[in-house]
């Protein structure tokens, strides 16, 4: 178990470096000068030459990447070049509403995904299933940002009961404001993520279903629902904990656009933001922290599984 | 002599046939899948209105016709218009035009960048670890915000829309090329082709690349359909084609700005844009079933 888990952190640590390389150089062959970004186009030749010094932007692109890893490492990300703070604080000031985003999204998921997935899987070829995979097909086919419009004309514009955009924290708008302004974003995301769990979920089942041993608990004349709690939940842990793994990626990609459509303060709106100002070291401080969160999710994910299921300790070397 | 290789001749033959009946049979399973074949015509109609556009509205998508702005949905103009009198019906077939092509390009570019790749890294041991090093590293950044980083480094425009879905996808392609190259290199007939003295180069895309086919064909359709739902949120974000170009996702960006007046903006692009991706879908669920039913 020890060597597994070593296995993958090495895995991961060689991920993490290609990842910063990958990050960097996307930064750097963005078009357009940051300095003269900052300036304004009637800065002269001479000023922006300056700032481009100041900002080490004129080093050779080798030391710059050194630079910027050897202070990430340290957890400095830079200076936003427009916000007049640092890219850390503008992240943790911007992470709150994506997590509350991200987890209300999510629990709506599974409470919806994992129960119609396991009935679909038990009502093969049925109605039930073939209504749920239907809607589970709706929903893979149709970007967050679409349904979010659809949910705003109807509950916005058609009912007009619920706000349509904007973010209130608790402390402003009380308790009862701060929900019905994540109504709609959370709902949306939770929907469009549900349709993945539930087709992740199904197939799973499906498979524990038609195996062997399930075939002998059904022929001993156990009850359906004891071969369901005691069988199949059994050997599903890992499904379930590679769900919340697998969803984790189009959580945040749904984020980074609904936040922007809802107009929410979090990272996803950040880094858009950023990317149209052109603000370097914020994209590049915002994506590698998204994408490390996603890389450790992963890899508790691999560790656990190890737990889980001692076979692939042992199977999963190759990958 | 002759006996010899008429046999051979006539083995040939057999196996020709064989793989002909196989074909066949593939062919008619997909036809009887009802769901596949769903798919397939929501898919023609779209390709119908994607080349009838040109034809219908001869006119283009970008004329302005500022006396007719923000018009409801008539007999004249069956999606009404938007807030520069354009056609919005005329506007959403030139979108689906614009997303098939995204999409099908996309689709094509990582089928062969992502085969090469994931031929060349599941066969030669020492261009795996690099190949799927890089590959995991780009994958470990999600698609959406790879795509807005690559699209403000390139610029905006429909070719670079193209590449930067290309570099996004090719990875997740090349991953499964892999994975099918690891199992079809260790099968006899590659051993026995190998000790009649044949090149890597023949071996890896004449023998092994045909059988590595229906999973990466799978994935590549998988592709199609998620490239047109990137390229809109791309085009949504600001950050993918151009604004008076119509891709559906700037057509609902547009759309939002004035849902609260004009809803047939949003409603009846919405509608086009999910039975797109949802054809697509279910096609790409029926070939995989026909193809590769190993996987569902």
């Amino acid at each position: 178990m020890g060597r597994y888990i070593l296995n993958r952190i090495i895995t991961v640590i060689t991920t993490l470096f290609i990842l910063s390389i990958v990050i960097f150089s996307i930064t750097h062959i963005m078009s357009g000068d940051p300095a003269l970004a900052m300036l304004g186009s009637d800065a002269t030749t001479e000023q922006v030459e300056e700032l481009r010094q100041e900002m080490g932007l004129n080093d050779p692109l080798s030391t710059q990447y050194i630079k910027w890893v050897k202070n990430a490492v340290t957890g400095d990300l830079g200076e936003s070049y427009f916000r007049h703070q640092s890219v850390g604080s503008a992240l943790m000031e911007r992470i709150g509403p994506s997590l509350e985003l991200a987890f209300w999204s999510e629990l709506i998921a599974l409470l919806i995904g994992i129960p119609l997935g396991i009935s679909a899987a038990k009502k093969k070829g049925q109605t039930t299933d073939v209504v749920s995979s239907m809607g589970a097909l709706l929903g893979m086919s149709m970007p967050s940002f679409l349904l979010g419009l659809i949910f705003i004309l109807i509950f916005g514009v058609f009912l007009g009961i619920l706000p349509v955009s904007g973010f209130i924290t608790i402390a402003k708008g009380g308790l009862i404001n701060h929900i019905r302004y994540l109504v709609i974003p959370c709902v949306t995301m939770g929907l469009i993520q549900s349709a993945l769990i539930m087709r992740i979920t199904r197939s799973s089942f499906v498979e524990i279903l038609s195996m062997d041993y399930i075939k002998t608990a059904k022929a001993k004349g156990l009850k359906e629902k004891v071969i369901l709690y005691k069988h199949v939940f059994r050997n599903a842990g890992a499904t379930i904990v590679t769900i919340l793994g697998q969803s984790f990626g189009s959580l945040i990609a749904g984020v980074a656009v609904l936040e922007t459509m809802f107009n929410i303060p979090g990272m996803g709106q950040l880094i858009v933001d950023s990317v149209l100002k052109r603000d370097y070291p914020v994209i590049q401080g915002a994506v590698l922290f998204v994408s490390l969160l996603y890389v450790i999710i992963n890899l508790l994910v691999d560790v656990s599984y190890g737990f889980i299921d001692p076979r692939i300790r042992v199977t999963n070397k190759s990958k | 002599m002759v006996n010899v290789s008429e046999k051979r001749e006539s083995s040939f033959e057999v196996a020709k046939a064989a793989i002909w009946e196989n074909r066949k049979i593939k062919i008619k399973s997909f036809f009887k899948n009802k769901m596949a074949l769903i798919g397939l015509i929501l898919t023609l109609l779209m390709v119908i209105a994607a080349i009838l556009a040109p034809i219908v509205f001869p006119e283009g998508p970008i004329e302005m016709d500022t006396a007719n702005a923000f018009k409801a949905p008539s007999g004249q103009h069956l999606f009404g218009t938007d807030e520069f009198g354009r056609d919005i019906l005329n506007r959403t077939m030139y979108g689906i035009r614009i997303s098939l092509l995204i999409g099908a390009a996309t689709a094509a570019i990582t089928f062969v960048l992502g085969m090469i790749l994931g031929l060349l890294a599941g066969y030669f041991s020492f261009l795996d670890n690099i190949i799927m090093r890089i590959c995991e590293g780009m994958m470990a950044i999600p698609s959406i915000l790879m795509g807005i980083a690559l699209m403000s480094a390139l610029g905006c425009n429909s070719k670079n829309v193209v590449i930067a879905l290309s570099i996004v996808y090719t990875p997740v392609v090349a991953r499964v090329a892999r994975a099918s190259t690891l199992t079809v290199k260790e099968m006899t007939y590659i051993e026995a082709i190998k000790s009649q003295g044949a090149g890597w180069v023949r071996v890896l895309f004449g023998h092994i690349a045909p059988n590595t086919l229906s999973p990466v064909i799978v994935q590549a359709t998988n592709i199609f359909a998620t490239a047109i739902i990137l390229e809109a949120a791309l085009s949504f974000l600001g950050a993918g084609i151009p604004a008076p170009l119509p891709s559906m996702g700037n057509i609902l960006s547009e759309a939002k700005q004035y849902v609260f007046n004009s809803w047939w903006l949003t409603l009846f692009p919405s509608i086009v844009m999910i039975v797109l991706v949802m054809g697509i879908n279910i096609l790409g669920d029926g070939i995989r079933d026909v193809i590769d039913p190993s996987s569902n």
